[in-house]
């Protein structure tokens, strides 16, 4: 039996969701699993696994997004991002020192590698997609991330290795021999399951994402979802909104659903509209839906990337947040000729090939 | 194992003397590269403001006319590289 320490990021649930599939695996093949994370990452794969040891690993106190000024503030905050990388860096010398551990995941933390225990690193993002205006800053960034990705011994990428059928498209690109070498194309990753349900939901409306992004999407939606017919689902993704909303037989609001409650809505609904964020992505493409309607966070370069990568691969509907008008879009979704994303391997295939081809070389059985 | 029981370890690193890794390095040269750019544009972009208003003020045409193409020429080059390296798949 080997001890791995998994580590994954807390900007937003998705790292951390993806990694269920992964520690479950692990946890099946028998081995010992120490989680090290923060906020609600932590919270949840606790809550997963309450069996396994989980450890506070702050990360970085940046703004995931706080504005449509994302990327200015971004750069801006970068003093703070790098200063948080290294004091990431103190930390897991700490956390090493005191048990041992024969392999690290880390999801997206940038800190987390050692010279001494083999590490992994787990990104969709092998290249940033910025506006052409700031090219050089997209180069350099390539750079960055070839020399980020020799600290590890694989990269794993949660994506798609044919070209074809790529999810993140340029995202999951390797821009660097050091990059290339390391990447792994494991497919997707989610721990969201297909169920054997009856798809009785016309349509699951699921806002989420930072603020104040989100309260404006709510408020856009909220205003025209009574226009569409057929039975309507929304989720707010805000467990703090108490605020009364209007609800008949065919519209229900949900301020929060568990991941549970959420799992079941999305295997039900024939049309599901929400924001292009990849862990969503990843979600629809392992219940295999066909028919969806992306809305990218304002500012948000990847998820305005990945709007635009769906629109002209002709596989989803995409519409600015402004720009949206449902009860129209909706109707495009379905009838300008959108396919869905191609098949896939599905996460239960892809997350044991991963443990055989990379994770099990480093492990004991 | 379970921990529910027990202390909470919370590590920061904030508190730990630094030991300084090569990214970090790397990161800082590269955000004072950044900065520095930043800097060196914006004070291109000031110095030519302020020799168009000053050009403007003495009705010197020909420098405005010249000063207007040489940044018609300089954006034109770097979007034409930026469409190049796009075109080319390195970003």
């Amino acid at each position: 039996m080997s001890h791995v320490l998994v580590s994954p990021l807390n900007w937003g649930l998705g790292h951390a969701t993806r990694n269920i599939p992964v520690i479950q695996n692990l946890l099946a093949h028998g081995h010992e699993v120490t989680i090290a994370a923060c906020g609600n990452a932590k919270t949840v794969l606790g809550q997963e696994f309450p069996g396994c040891r989980s450890i506070e690993f702050p990360d970085y106190p940046v703004s995931f997004s706080a504005s449509r000024f994302f990327l200015p503030k971004f750069v801006a905050s970068l003093p703070v991002f790098l200063k948080a990388i290294a004091d990431e860096q103190n930390t897991l010398g700490l956390i090493l020192a005191e048990d041992d551990y024969d392999l690290i995941i880390s999801d997206n933390r940038l800190g987390v590698y050692s010279s001494e225990i083999p590490s992994v690193f787990i990104t969709h993002q092998l290249h940033y997609h910025l506006p052409l205006v700031f090219w050089p800053a997209e180069l350099l960034a390539v750079a960055f991330n070839g020399f980020h990705h020799g600290k590890y011994r694989h990269v794993i990428v949660p994506d798609n290795p044919k070209a074809g059928i790529s999810l993140a498209g340029k995202l999951s690109r390797p821009g660097t021999d050091t990059t290339r070498k390391r990447a792994y194309f494991c497919g997707i990753l989610t721990s969201t399951r297909k169920r054997a349900v009856k798809e009785d939901l016309d349509y699951l409306l699921m806002i989420s994402g930072p603020e104040p992004q989100r309260s404006h999407l709510e408020k856009i939606l909220l205003d025209q979802v009574a226009g569409i017919v057929g039975s309507r689902v929304v989720l707010l993704g805000s467990p703090d909104n108490h605020a009364p909303v209007e609800q008949s037989d065919a519209c229900r609001i949900i301020p929060y659903a568990s991941t549970s409650d959420k799992e079941d809505l999305m295997n039900r609904a024939k049309c599901i509209i929400c924001r292009s964020g990849y862990t969503s992505m990843m979600e629809i493409a392992e219940l295999g839906k066909r028919h969806a309607v992306f809305i990218p966070t304002p500012g948000q370069t990847e998820q305005e990337y990945l709007s635009w990568y769906y629109e002209k691969k002709g596989w989803f509907h995409s519409q600015r947040q402004n720009h949206l008008n449902l009860a129209e879009d909706i109707r495009i979704a379905h009838h300008s000729g959108y396919t869905g994303f191609p098949d896939m391997p599905k996460t239960e295939e892809n997350v044991a090939k991963l443990y055989d081809q990379v994770f099990a070389q480093y492990l004991d059985r | 194992m379970n921990t529910e029981d027990e202390p909470q370890a919370v590590y920061t690193g904030a508190d730990h003397q630094s030991t300084m890794d090569d990214l970090i390095v790397a990161g800082a040269l590269g955000l004072i590269g950044l900065y520095l750019a930043a800097v060196i544009v914006l004070f291109a972009v000031f110095s030519f403001v302020r020799l168009m208003y000053h050009s403007f003020v003495a009705g010197d045409a020909v420098v405005i006319f010249l000063g207007v193409f040489g940044v018609l020429i300089v954006l034109s080059l770097y979007m034409a590289i930026g469409f190049c390296v796009q075109k080319t798949d390195r970003i």
